[in-house]
């Protein structure tokens, strides 16, 4: 278990460090020398071109520069934001609660909804199965920008019941603001979930041990609960955790689709608006957010798996 | 020499369309729309009744006529014949994705698969983590060096989804390759090679097939999503995903058409795309096991 | 009266659109603490037999006749009455061990899961009781065991887990379905002691599904033949084995060729079992018969019951079987 945890977590390591020097390299890929491609044609005083130079390192050797820009990162020192005059870990800040809110919606929305109509799917055959079947594949082929604009639509501007833009003041008030969006995401990911349920939970069911929980005399409805769906979790939850990256990726449309300010949108502006430091600091985040859930995955595994722990303790 | 003086009646035709044996229903419609969209992407340019760019501000959110059926845009452009030029833009990148896609992955499948050993190893373990890195992010990172426009997204993607494709081709191939008839083959002194191209590819083709109709789909919002964002493809040209960012102030003023009308035509793709993939994959996990 | 009683049994199953027929009228009494067994080869219908016994049966299988159980009609239970006859009066031992019991969840849960859930006993007192039967099944350590899970056991002692569980309520009826089958070899013949010591101590009927007969004659006071989902043969144990009435016992029991008599025909039964859906006109066992008349091919023998037992067979009469020197007309 030890042994495992802690390969995981190198390989966690591994995958940050190797994505944050494909990160921290990309400037140098880009054409034309840096402290151009930073300053991305913007009217630049040689103050700026100097700050620029010190803050990336520029007069040192490469590798050099990576080691002393990632040490920085990880001090909480990203620089300073090329367009806005602003300490990166600033806007990082002011931006994260959004997104950490809009993240915690959605997730609660796309777990209850996935499980919910997965396992209703499950167990009732027929008509309701191949409803809600047919209502996961359109859900899922509905990107999350043009389920935002639909619901912006009906619900901001036709019935007026949420607002259409913004982050709202208190947290009611930003959870109302984040309600549209949430429901967007959620449209687009609740069928990952609600496929897995379906398909593990109806699996398990006709297991040869929940006919042994059968001929016990067991309710139902208690073989549902402790053999049914303690054992459907372990994919569930596998999935949850697997659909986590690319969730939060989707949280950077919705955010745009909603002008929230929100850690996706800043990335977007940050790119359009070439303001590169943002840029890669939100990249760097969320890279390392990816590989330290990949490593929590494995350690659900773990905790709801006993033939997983067994196995790792033997290797 | 009869043949080519009968002159083919539509209904002959007709005739000589057949059900395809194993397919639903769901399926069979599926595939029409896929070829519908085919066809709108090769000609839909060509049969589009109006210069998509014709500006025309007083007719900004017009209603619909005769001649225009879903009605203008803000700056009054004719929206079907924006839809009509949008369905090339918008199926043209993911092609070209799934092409680059599907060659790399399927290359770096087989030979993991065939050589084993530290090769396939550090290969899966590549793609194993490259996996939990969202393909969306990748490709805005390459437009944030790049900058915007189609070319880097498309390269970007290309490489986002080859670890995907890859995955299903090594799983497959490796079962393929385990099969007797590629040990006797080799034992004949068959070179890889020709083992490879004459019997393992071909019977994995369509697991291939299926996986690259998926990615069509797949690909499709990706690139209209960063179209939409202002990453893609760049105004003014006619897209569905640029047209859902400009039908968005439409929206906002109560004129929801072109949004809607580009929203409903990339739902309408994504679906059929990957309805006719996941069946397509079915069928090909069947043949193969 | 006996503690249970089949009569006219019939059970069909939705296959693909179309109705498939597995059991074609079972007939069978077993007495309180009587064990007998029900011989054949698979698809049969002996595992259906015990599956419809503790209605177990997939939910769109249609079924009629009737199983009476202490003069209860089982056929007829519902929800809760049902889940108490499944829960105190009988008890199922399946074919593989490793597959019945839920690997995520460990030993002690599943086996106090039953007297906890359905007869209201406290954990503890649970755990006490089934430490206490896990030593008499031959496991020892059982404080231990309660915190192992499925698959740090080995399939012997999952099997005698299982024995424990179903011993844990009480039951009057066991119902195993080739309990030894999916074991190692030098399991096999423990765990079968260990079920028919604990059934003859505790006056436990035994339906004991195998399709090996000279283990069933080994374990049971009586032995049914099953083929294309009917009892062909009816016997006491010994007898069965000894004087099998029914060709087709004659055959499973491996009548082999005699070197010393000059047979032409070797008496391994030829062509491939029937199964119930397939059989048309006549004897179901008559195209494999090689005394199969006229009579056999154009109409179905009825179970004939006689003194110590019951045959399905127009020619029983006529003929003489033996198992070990094949047959003589």
């Amino acid at each position: 278990m030890g042994r495992f945890l802690a390969r995981r977590i190198i390989i966690c390591v591994l995958t940050v460090a190797g994505a944050s020097f494909v990160i921290f390299a990309s400037l140098y890929l880009a054409p034309g020398d840096p402290i151009s491609f930073l300053t991305a044609g913007r009217p630049s005083s040689p103050e700026l071109r100097a700050a620029l130079a010190a803050q990336y390192h520029l007069d040192d050797p490469f590798l050099h520069r990576y080691l002393q820009w990632i040490t920085d990162a990880f001090q909480g020192n990203f620089g300073e934001s090329i367009a806005r005059r602003r300490p990166v870990l600033d806007l990082i800040f002011a931006n994260l609660p959004t997104t950490i809110l809009l993240v915690i919606m959605t997730l609660i929305l796309v777990v209850v909804v996935g499980v919910l109509f997965g396992g209703i799917a499950a167990f009732r055959r027929g008509p309701i199965d191949d409803g809600i079947m047919a209502a996961m594949t359109v859900s899922l082929a509905t990107p999350a920008f043009v389920s935002s604009i639909f619901l912006i639509s009906v619900f901001a501007v036709g019935l007026g019941w949420f607002p259409v833009f913004g982050p709202g003041t208190d947290i009611g008030d930003r959870i109302h603001h984040l309600v549209l969006p949430a429901v967007a995401l959620t449209i687009a990911w609740w069928p990952v979930i609600g496929e897995t349920a379906r398909a593990s939970m109806r699996e398990e069911h006709e297991r040869e041990h929940v006919e042994t929980a059968r001929s016990r005399g067991l309710t139902p409805q208690h073989i549902v609960r402790r053999h049914v769906f303690r054992n459907a979790a372990i994919p569930i939850s596998t999935v949850i955790g697997l659909s986590f990256a690319g969730l939060v990726a989707g949280t950077a449309i919705v955010e745009s689709a909603f002008q929230l300010n929100g850690l996706g949108s800043l990335l977007i502006t940050s790119v359009t608006g070439r303001d590169f430091p943002v840029a890669q600091a939100v990249a760097l985040l969320l890279v390392t957010v990816f590989a330290v859930t990949n490593v929590v995955v494995d350690l659900l595994y773990a905790a709801l798996d006993p033939r997983v722990q067994t196995s790792w303790s033997r290797k | 020499m009869t043949a080519l003086n009968t002159p083919i009646a539509p209904a002959r035709v007709l005739r000589t369309i057949r059900p395809i044996p194993g397919l639903d229903v769901v399926g069979h419609v599926a595939v029409l729309l896929v070829i519908l969209f085919a066809c709108l992407a090769a000609f839909g340019p060509l049969i589009a009744p109006h210069d998509p760019n014709a500006v025309n501000l007083s007719l900004s959110y017009g209603g619909s006529d005769t001649e225009h059926p879903i009605g203008y845009d803000q700056q009054g452009r004719d929206i079907f014949s924006r839809l009509l030029h949008g369905a090339r833009s918008s199926f043209l990148g993911p092609l070209i994705i799934v092409a680059a896609a599907s060659t790399a992955g399927m290359t770096l499948a087989i030979v993991g698969a065939w050589r084993k050993g530290w090769i396939d190893a550090t290969l899966a373990g590549i793609l194993d983590s490259s996996l939990a890195f969202p393909g969306l992010l990748l490709a805005v990172m390459v437009v944030a060096i790049v900058g915007p426009g189609i070319q880097s997204t498309v390269i970007a993607l290309s490489i986002a989804y080859t670890p995907y494709m890859a995955r299903i081709v090594r799983s497959a191939a490796i079962t393929e390759i385990s099969k007797d008839y590629v040990a006797a083959a080799r034992v004949q002194g068959f070179s890889a090679l020709t083992i490879c191209v004459r019997h393992v590819i071909p019977n994995i083709m369509p697991i291939v097939l299926g996986q690259a109709v998926l990615t069509v789909a797949w690909a499709t919002v990706d690139i209209a999503g960063l179209s939409y964002l202002g990453l893609g493809i760049q105004p003014p040209a006619a897209d569905w995903g640029i047209m859902l960012a400009n039908g968005q102030t439409g929206v906002l003023q109560g004129y929801p058409m072109e949004a809607v009308s580009a929203g409903l035509c990339l739902i309408i793709a994504i679906c059929s795309f990957s309805l006719l993939g996941e069946r397509i994959s079915r069928r090909g996990e069947a043949i193969a096991a | 009266m006996s503690l249970l009683s089949i009569k006219d049994l019939k059970v069909s199953l939705p296959v693909d659109k179309e109705r498939r027929v597995v059991l074609r009228g079972i007939d069978l009494e077993l007495e309180a603490g009587e064990s007998v067994a029900i011989v054949g080869e698979s698809g049969s219908g002996k595992s259906m037999t015990a599956r419809a016994i503790a209605r177990l049966l997939p939910r769109r299988a249609v079924v009629s006749g009737s199983i009476l159980f202490d003069g209860r009609q089982v056929l007829d239970l519902k929800d809760a009455a049902l889940r108490r006859f499944q829960a105190a009066e009988m008890a199922m031992i399946f074919q593989d061990p490793r597959v019945h019991l839920n690997p995520v969840r460990t030993i002690g849960d599943f086996l106090v899961e039953g007297l906890v859930n359905t007869r209201g006993s406290s954990k503890k007192a649970a755990e006490h009781k089934v430490i206490e039967l896990l030593d008499e099944v031959g496991i020892p350590d059982g404080t231990r065991r309660l915190r192992q899970y499925p698959h740090e056991l080995s399939g012997g002692l999952l099997q005698r887990v299982m024995i424990a569980a179903a011993l844990a309520s009480e039951p009057r009826l066991l119902l195993a379905d080739e309990p030894s089958t999916a074991l190692d070899v030098s399991t096999q013949s423990d765990v079968m002691a260990i079920i028919d010591d604990l059934c003859k101590s505790r006056g436990m009927a035994l339906m004991f599904i195998t399709h090996d007969l000279e283990l069933a004659a080994a374990i049971c006071d009586r032995t049914a033949v099953m083929y294309a989902g009917q009892i062909v043969e009816v016997q006491g144990s010994t007898d069965l084995v000894e004087h099998p009435r029914h060709p087709y016992s004659a055959g499973l029991l491996g009548a082999k060729p005699n070197v010393s008599r000059r047979v032409q025909r070797l008496n391994a039964i030829p062509g491939r079992p029937r199964a119930a859906f397939e059989v048309q006109n006549g004897c179901a066992f008559s195209d494999r018969c090689r005394f199969a008349s006229e009579e056999c091919i154009a109409s179905e023998p009825t179970l004939k019951h006689e003194p110590g037992g019951a045959v399905r067979c127009f020619r029983a009469d006529d003929l003489i079987l033996n198992a070990t020197e094949g047959a003589v007309l």
